[in-house]
């Protein structure tokens, strides 16, 4: 019964402190993992401590608390779905249900981050109630232990610097207890001895926390026993814990022209390296590809140069595509960034490549176009073709139409290529008749569970190691290089001619921008290429096609578009010049059950690591999947903003409802005195002075007619007991006026003052 | 006496009647007025001295009904309250010559003084409403209503009642000091004449029986009923109370409830009935156990308890239409 007069103001100081707390704690967390969004956590923990004060029952919370895990996860892996779309929810539950099926058949090491961070969030939110009861029980030694020891294993163990959190969490977990300690206390009889107490234990409290503090800050500290704890351990296998696939190492990755060794692990470098404005549907940017496998990486053979200022050369030493391939004369704008490397990327089959001021050269063997110079150029201008591949042409291309030519070269495999790899490129192959069936069947089974998408710890292969033969059967987890490379080497293996292709993925969608083309303002999508787009896939030929693109790397979905029959018509005719490719998106039409859809860039600058967006795909156009995470969320926003509001103005705008119910209450029935009788009492009840459970109802109204000096509830009450405790159901005694007289006198005075200093005045009288 | 009205102005011209003789005892008055319409009888446990046997007297002489006081002493025989037969010499028969316990108002004076065999005389006539003398039992009158007092039974020479016959008062009440300004008024008018001889009665034996059956039809909610039930109930599981209320007492209560509403000029029993009977049908009724001496508890105090913790059903949990 006796409470603190404010001791609703120091339970939520209390919570506050123990929502910050967790803050503090998770942090390193999300520094050093791929979850580097600060706002989500804070978000997630502000609503679930907010509904952990207002005592809503569990399961709300427990239902809250799952959709901010939703959230969480579509914020990390699915954003470029609407939130409000089913099909990520489907993805995240066959992603979730295959990594118990790893986990199940024991398989740890398969789970994928999706996986982890779907733990993850699913473990903060068990904390999160873990903390409800701790506060409820008022077990809080053990929930502050537990935040400092959390905090000093995070400075120890990982490559977090804690030191200023460590102090941040000691404040805030020796505040807390002493908030506790304090409300715990034994009542003073006055509100005003109350208040003083108060002011003084909690300068009290902090000062001894300050010199506390002061204190540590000063006092001689040893230097760490181990150089590098963090090093120390990860010699007894928790390097994971900094290594792992889902924390960030440091090494950088750019483009680079040497592909003659791969393997190793790689780093995620965000520098920019150019922006690409494109009339067209988002493509990979091609720099150049590969012919000759060494079984370590591939070859650079003697650069052979052809000049390239006329079209005419250009399209003839470039040419990727045959007859049969349909293609949309699209244009791209490149600005290349001071860090990029001299390159000249190109998407589709290039048809005129401009750079102002200079002339430009071709590598005849890799399709490597560069300025003569071979200096950096500030910005290209590019005609380029988009290829719509006929599926249905596709299916009938076998091998004995390939040209010879192309035989002798893309049919290329080392001498020394181990037999498992052969083996398996003619197995995977076997039961398909057309060419385009076994490339899926060998790119399918490159995306598949059994190969883990990695950039970090990726074993180089030994001296006597083949780089495929290491990835296939040894490590199972690398990247792109490791990916597209044994691609190659498999269809190669099965007679299929192929290549290896290095450039750059899309990007980054950055929004729409004018650019003066040929003289001409068009609106082009523009996209942020960094050196984390650097990117490598495979190439098919298919006779009467061309070249054709397949990635077979998991988490990027395929760049190229597939038309089935259905829809040729349609691609031809809104071939030429698309601006936005809206209609093309009826081309992106995939086939086949296992091609991801395709993906679009979507508004979102908060994930760092590209990797974790190959994950992400959608169907619907940039515009579209942009609008309705914005709509979702300001919805969202607004829905919380106004339900706060909402509760924190409750009073007012429940007197007013009630005021007004009371008002228009006729009182012809006895129900309709019932009702009004039990608003005003609710409405007293707003204004502090509440019923007790055993407290009868003339008990109650003596009692609030002695506060008020009127009898205005006691008669009220009489003719409500009439009608509840008589079972009268007739006309109400009291008439319609006299409720409305007596109810306004109730309501009238209302509490301007506090009720407990009207109780007091009442004493004093 | 047809109409409601006039009723409930008699008894409030009763109570104003005895309070003239009993000076600042309304609340006494009007409790053994409840009995005596919810047709239960009444125990005053008190200190010698304080009015019990005035205030008794002066109820009884405000009824124009059949008047008879016990003095109890330890060496009354049940016979002495019962009547006796004696042989009639004149006629050559046994004939029944009623005891003091064949009226309509008894005035039992300090019944723990007496001897158990004596007091359970009185008893049975109180329970049954007959008596049984010398094999023959014999109907006592429509209104019979005891008024038994005695003294706490720390004193000396006393013979507590036992619990079963204690569960036969309906009210067990005591009376205590008045206020200093209510024993001053008394001091100021202490009469040179005994007060209780001025006293006219109010009310007839048929008055009575007709208010009884007044009584009988107040209205009792279910939600009333279930608020009883939950308190009786609660008297049962008190981890303190070794025996709880019987069904005797709950039907007493029921009884002392409608009494109490009828006196408030209602026709329907509120939840401050209860309230109000509870302390006085139930205190005595319940034995504790022996931890609830450790704890210094009286059953009084633990009914209170009770009370304060039973919720008081007021329908205003159903949803506003």
């Amino acid at each position: 019964m006796n409470e603190r007069p404010f001791s609703r103001v120091i339970t939520a100081i209390i919570y506050a402190l123990a929502g910050f707390l967790l803050w503090l704690c998770a942090r390193p967390l999300i520094e050093l993992t791929i979850l580097n969004s600060q706002s989500l956590l804070v978000i997630f923990i502000v609503v679930m401590i907010l509904m952990f004060y207002l005592r809503m029952p569990n399961w709300l919370c427990a239902i809250v608390c799952g959709m901010l895990v939703l959230h969480a996860m579509h914020h990390y892996f699915f954003y470029t779905y609407p939130i409000l779309s089913a099909d990520w929810l489907i993805q995240l539950g066959e992603g979730i249900s295959q990594n118990i099926e790893y986990l199940w058949h024991g398989q740890p090491t398969e789970e994928s981050d999706l996986f982890s961070a779907f733990l993850f969030f699913l473990l903060f939110g068990l904390i999160l109630f873990a903390i409800r009861y701790w506060l409820q029980k008022g077990r809080l030694v053990l929930f502050t232990s537990l935040a400092v020891l959390s905090g000093v294993l995070m400075d120890t163990f990982t490559v977090y610097d804690g030191s200023k959190t460590m102090i941040g969490i000691v404040v805030c977990a020796l505040l807390l207890l002493s908030m506790w300690k304090w409300k715990n206390f034994p009542l003073k009889n006055t509100e005003k001895k109350e208040l003083k107490s108060g002011f003084s234990w909690i300068a009290a409290t902090s000062s001894i926390i300050a010199v506390i503090v002061v204190l540590a800050l000063l006092m001689p500290k040893p230097e760490s026993r181990w150089a590098a704890s963090s090093d120390y351990l990860s010699g007894f296998g928790l390097s994971l814990f900094q290594n792992g696939p889902f924390f960030s190492g440091n090494q950088r990755i750019g483009y680079d022209d040497d592909d003659s060794r791969l393997g190793g692990s790689i780093g995620m470098d965000q520098t920019p390296l150019f922006t690409a404005a494109i009339s067209g549907n988002p493509g990979y940017w091609r720099v150049a590809h590969k012919d000759h496998y060494t079984g370590r990486g591939w070859s650079n053979n003697e650069p052979f140069y052809l000049p390239a200022s006329a079209a005419k050369t250009l399209a003839s030493n470039l040419s990727l595509y045959e007859d049969q391939t349909k293609t949309n004369k699209q244009t791209a704008v490149l600005h290349f960034s001071k860090a990029s490397p001299a390159i000249l990327p190109y998407s589709g089959e290039p048809m005129q490549i401009t750079v102002p001021g200079k002339q430009l050269k071709i590598e005849q063997t890799t399709g490597q176009v560069l300025p003569i110079d071979e200096k950096r150029v500030s910005s290209e201008q590019l005609a380029y073709a988009e290829p719509v591949y006929q599926t249905s042409i596709l299916r009938k291309a076998t091998s004995e139409s390939d040209p010879e030519i192309i035989r002798e070269h893309y049919l290329q495999v080392p001498q020394d290529l181990p037999d498992r790899v052969r083996a398996l490129g003619q197995r995977l192959t076997a039961g398909h008749t057309n060419r385009y069936d076994q490339v899926k069947a060998v790119v399918n089974y490159l995306r598949s569970s059994r190969f883990r998408y990695s950039t970090e710890q990726i074993p180089r292969p030994s001296q006597n190691q083949d780089y495929v033969d290491q990835f296939l059967f040894d490590s199972k987890v690398g990247y792109c290089d490791n990916f597209s490379t044994s691609m190659v080497v498999l269809l190669r293996s099965a007679g299929i001619p192929a290549r290896w292709v290095k450039g750059f993925t899309s990007g980054e969608f950055q929004g729409q921008v004018q650019e003066k083309v040929n003289g001409k303002n068009m609106d082009l999508n523009q996209y942020q290429i960094t050196n984390a787009d650097a990117h490598s896939w495979g190439e098919v030929y298919f006779p009467g096609s061309g070249w054709v693109t397949f990635e077979p790397t998991p988490s990027f979905s395929d760049p190229s578009q597939f038309a089935s029959a259905s829809t040729n018509n349609d691609s031809e005719g809104s071939s030429s010049e698309q601006p936005s490719g809206s209609s093309e998106r009826a081309q992106s039409q995939q086939d086949g059950a296992a091609q991801q859809p395709e993906k679009q860039p979507a508004d979102h600058s908060a994930n760092k690591d590209s990797d974790q967006k190959k994950n992400a795909s959608a169907n619907n156009s940039p515009g579209v999947g942009m609008n309705w995470f914005r709509i979702g969320w300001i919805a969202l926003i607004v829905l919380l903003i106004g339900a706060l509001a909402a509760l924190v103005t409750r009073k007012k705008w429940l007197r007013a409802i009630y005021r007004w119910k009371i008002k228009k209450n006729p009182l012809h029935s006895t129900q309709d005195f019932r009702n009004g009788y039990r608003l005003l009492l609710r409405m007293l009840e707003l204004n502090g002075v509440k019923r007790l459970d055993t407290e009868t109802l003339r008990e109650f109204a003596t009692r609030v007619c002695h506060q008020n000096n009127g009898n205005a509830l006691l008669l009220l009450t009489e003719c409500y007991e009439r009608i509840i405790y008589m079972n009268d159901n007739r006309i109400p005694s009291m008439s319609a006026e006299r409720f409305h007289t007596l109810a306004d006198q109730l309501i009238a005075d209302e509490p301007n003052a506090h009720p407990q200093e009207r109780l007091n005045k009442h004493k004093e009288k | 006496m047809n109409s409601s009205v006039e009723a409930h102005h008699i008894i409030s011209e009763l109570i104003d009647h005895v309070e003239t003789v009993v000076v600042g005892k309304r609340r006494v008055v009007k409790l053994i007025t409840v009995a005596l319409l919810a047709g239960g009888h009444v125990l005053i446990e008190d200190i010698p001295g304080v009015g019990k046997t005035v205030l008794v007297h002066a109820i009884a002489k405000s009824i124009g009904a059949d008047f008879k006081r016990i003095q109890f002493t330890p060496d009354l025989l049940p016979s002495d309250i019962t009547g006796l037969t004696i042989y009639n010499q004149k006629n050559a028969q046994f004939e029944f010559r009623p005891g003091p316990l064949m009226g309509n108002i008894i005035l039992a004076d300090e019944i723990n003084r007496t001897s158990p065999k004596t007091q359970s005389a009185l008893l049975e006539g109180m329970a049954e409403g007959h008596i049984t003398v010398d094999g023959v039992t014999r109907e006592l009158p429509d209104l019979f209503f005891v008024m038994a007092t005695q003294n706490p039974i720390e004193y000396e020479g006393t013979y507590p009642l036992p619990e079963a016959q204690l569960d036969r008062f309906l009210l067990k009440l005591s009376i205590g000091y008045p206020d200093r300004r209510d024993e001053l008024s008394l001091l100021d008018r202490v009469p040179d004449h005994n007060p209780l001889s001025n006293l006219k009665p109010i009310l007839s034996v048929d008055d009575v029986l007709y208010l009884r059956r007044q009584v009988a039809s107040v209205y009792v909610s279910k939600e009333m009923k279930n608020y009883l039930m939950d308190i009786i109930q609660a008297t049962r599981e008190h981890p303190l109370i070794a025996l709880g209320v019987s069904p005797r007492g709950t039907i007493g209560l029921l009884r002392a409830v409608q009494a109490i509403a009828f006196i408030e000029q209602r026709e329907y029993v509120i939840p401050d009935d209860v309230k109000a009977a509870v302390p006085y049908v139930l205190a005595h009724r319940i034995i504790l156990k022996q931890e609830a001496a450790y704890e210094n508890r009286e059953p009084l105090s633990i009914i209170q308890e009770i009370i304060s913790k039973t919720k008081v059903p007021v329908s205003l949990k159903e949803p506003i239409e």
